[in-house]
């Protein structure tokens, strides 16, 4: 065998970086986790036509073009004042429910569970989606290929290609459709359904039968109290296209509720200089660095924190579920970092429930898919929840839609400080004087940030998407004593 | 690191439109470091940056020095840094566009060094469906601003349809949803500019001979720049706007 190192590579741009410096008596002295990439998407938008934006801002990430393809339309609507028709909204609605089936899916199956379902010591080369197959059977794995394949069909059934879709515009979408593909539709989403009812049933097998893997998912190490933030409907209960955005403090009170356009007034974001990423929190809190607790503005906007930020799910599955979930981890919010795989499969169960009920809906092969906008543009804000957080999109144009200026707050970013803590709380408690550092150790490291489903592509608006990633510490005289990486 | 990966590779594919040709990051190259900082660090409505931090290449903190990579003023192509042997194009290359340059890697049957793998040398219109018809126009509408009538080609109606101009291997998705292509694909086999094509093929058809008539038809155009070199700034002739 021929071992071949490209060592130089993880200097990669577009990764995670993780340095841990260690004291004499080798516990941790500190950690930074830094983000060493941006692509300057809120500048280069400037100049652009309003209506391209959801095109370009798209680009930003192939791994959720979609949520960005909405959140833009969306900002569109409120951009040229225009109410989109109601088949257009249920058809935009469908192909996003459709998209989360898909991400969740890649989530759980290819990046979260090689580590619950291989176990966290498993080497490297088998904690991945093939030793997942290999463990949990070929049927299982076919099934997570083909809910992904069919689910891109669908998304580019209606959304007019499968990566990056076509279809938005201020006022509707630019393609019906027709009543075989309906019927296609509602076969997958039914067995999308089956397929988040199945997902649920081996976690429920895998992690929350084995008592060591329960135990790691309430221990101290992997929680964190912040604020949660996700989006509600009118009757406050979740919803991934629209509605409010609604936060609830560490004790579960709700603690603001806004639309779209007031997000600037409950938001800021804060810059480091050793990272290119910025560090949102809540305003009216304020920024008091990286620590947890009500005193402090760090919020959290991932599958958990939403079913946290929310009174429930609207499909009956999705809540039998949800209500489990939350007996089970002793009541809400649930602070346990790594319950937000387990929320992320409620949610895929849920976006598959959406999908059935959106597909049987009679005006959804409607034709009247547009409204054509007749006033002078100028200002929108548009929001969806993306998967891995609230992302918001906002434009000021010209009066000729031309844009002026963009400010974007992405799925991830939302979440920079609460992962950085919650890696700097795991390295604390899990590297201590005298003991070894193993592979097994630094993946319980990664344990603590992979719930966030860490896209910095997303992020700081640069490719290449999926997390590559480098970790390296250093000892007391800063010398490098260990260095893993990950997709790099 | 494109170096590195060039000295160590056998092969070296631009795979994608962000190799191949900047794609859209290349539009970064209408602006600069400092304009692009000013705008994330201290301009954005939510940033709260009262003094005027930017990230640093070397930073000094209690523990040690961390390090950052620098930000450049210009977005270059693969091409313009190391020696390419092939090009996939499309944002993103389709199934079968990536299928199809597989297959040559794999069966060994390799087409000439620079070939761009597509199932097409020729434009998007010759696989769209759509009917064509005679191209003249008076007038340019953007896409929000009509239905378009299905089944007839868009350019026709007055949308600005990139499929002229490039390279086809999508199947003319776009188009078939009723969007205009924006021209992900690159240029057609033997076009050296895009950008500069389109222009030419646009002047060709716009129904006019008066220059203030054809300027009022031109000017409904919003972005010329930003449409035309959607995704080819970086690669063009133009490369960049000239930093102030």
């Amino acid at each position: 065998m021929k071992k071949i190192m490209i060592d130089p590579v993880t200097r990669l741009e577009g990764h995670g970086k993780i340095a841990i410096f260690l004291k004499d008596d080798g516990s941790v002295a500190n950690v930074y986790f830094q983000v060493p990439e941006l692509r300057g998407f809120e500048k280069f938008s400037e100049g652009r036509a309003a209506e391209d934006m959801p095109q370009i801002t798209q680009r930003i990430c192939g791994v959720c073009p979609e949520a960005h393809h909405m959140a833009s339309t969306k900002a569109l609507d409120d951009l040229f004042h225009v109410e989109p028709t109601s088949a257009a909204k249920k058809l935009r609605e469908l192909l996003y429910s459709s998209f989360y089936v898909t991400d969740h899916t890649t989530h759980f199956y290819i990046l979260a569970g090689p580590d619950f379902v291989m176990g966290p010591d498993a080497p490297p080369a088998e904690r991945n989606i093939l030793g997942v197959i290999a463990k949990v059977g070929l049927e299982l794995g076919g099934a997570v290929i083909k809910t992904r394949h069919e689910n891109h069909w669908v998304i580019q059934t209606i959304g007019g290609r499968p990566i990056h879709p076509c279809c938005g515009l201020p006022g509707g979408v630019s393609k019906a459709i027709n009543e075989e593909e309906r019927e296609k539709i509602e076969e997958i989403a039914k067995q999308s359904v089956e397929f988040g009812k199945l997902s649920l049933k081996v976690f429920d097998d895998i992690v929350l039968k084995n008592k060591e893997y329960l135990g790691m998912v309430l221990s101290d190490t992997f929680t964190h109290r912040t604020y949660y933030m996700g989006l509600v409907d009118e009757n406050n209960k979740v919803n991934f296209y629209d509605g409010r955005v609604r936060v609830v403090d560490p004790d579960g009170k709700e603690f603001i509720k806004y639309a779209p356009r007031d997000y600037v007034k409950h938001l800021a974001e804060h810059v480091e200089p050793w990272t290119y990423l910025k560090f949102p929190y809540l305003k009216k809190v304020g920024w008091k660095g990286f620590i947890d607790g009500k005193d402090s503005g760090v919020y959290r906007a991932t599958p958990l924190s939403r079913l946290n930020a929310a009174d429930g799910m609207t499909t009956p599955l999705a809540q039998e579920e949800y209500e489990k979930m939350y007996s089970t981890l002793g009541g809400k919010p649930a602070h346990y970092t790594l319950a937000t795989h387990w929320a992320r499969l409620i949610e895929l169960l849920y976006a598959a429930e959406r999908m059935v009920e959106l597909v049987q809906d009679p005006e959804i092969t409607s034709t009247d898919i547009r409204t054509i906008p007749t006033a002078k543009p100028d200002e929108g804000v548009g929001i969806v929840e993306a998967p891995r957080g609230t992302l918001t999109h906002h434009y000021i144009t010209d009066e000729r839609g031309v844009i002026k200026k963009c400010n974007l707050i992405v799925g991830t970013t939302n979440n920079y400080a609460a992962f950085y803590m919650s890696v700097k709380k795991a390295a604390e408690h899990l590297i201590k004087p005298g003991k070894e550092i193993t592979e097994g150790l630094l993946n319980r490291i990664e344990m603590a940030w992979r719930p966030y489903d860490l896209c910095l592509a997303c992020a700081t608006h640069a490719l290449p998407g999926e997390l590559p990633l480098e970790v390296t510490i250093y000892d007391a005289q800063g010398n490098e004593v260990k260095k893993l990486s990950q997709g790099i | 690191m494109a170096k590195l990966l060039r000295a160590k590779s056998k092969l070296m594919i631009a795979y994608g439109s962000c190799s191949y040709e900047g794609c859209i990051p290349g539009l970064s190259n209408f602006y600069d470091r400092k304009t692009t900082f000013e705008r994330a660090y201290i301009e954005t409505p939510t940033t709260d940056n009262p003094e005027k931090i930017f990230p640093q290449t070397k930073v000094k903190v209690p523990e040690g020095e961390l390090e950052l990579p620098e930000f450049y003023d210009t977005v270059k192509t693969l091409g313009q840094t190391v020696d390419v042997d092939y090009i996939v194009p499309g944002c993103p290359p389709e199934e079968k566009t990536t299928w199809l340059a597989l297959e040559a890697l794999i069966t060994g049957k390799l087409p000439p060094k620079g070939t761009v793998i597509s199932h097409s040398v020729k434009a998007v219109c010759d696989e769209c469906p759509l009917k064509k018809e005679e191209k003249r126009i008076k007038k340019f509408y953007r896409p929000y601003q009509i239905i378009p009538e299905p089944e007839k080609c868009l350019l026709e109606q007055g949308l600005l349809c990139y499929g002229i101009a490039t390279r086809g291997g999508c199947g003319a998705l776009c188009p078939q949803a009723n969007m205009p292509c924006t021209g992900c694909y690159g240029p057609v086999e033997g076009v050296v500019d895009q950008g500069a094509h389109f222009l030419s093929a646009l002047a060709s058809i716009i129904d006019s001979n008066d220059p203030e008539e054809i300027q009022r038809i031109i000017d409904d155009i919003p972005d010329p720049a930003g449409t035309f070199y959607r995704y080819s700034l970086a690669d063009s002739l133009l490369r960049r706007a000239r930093v102030k």
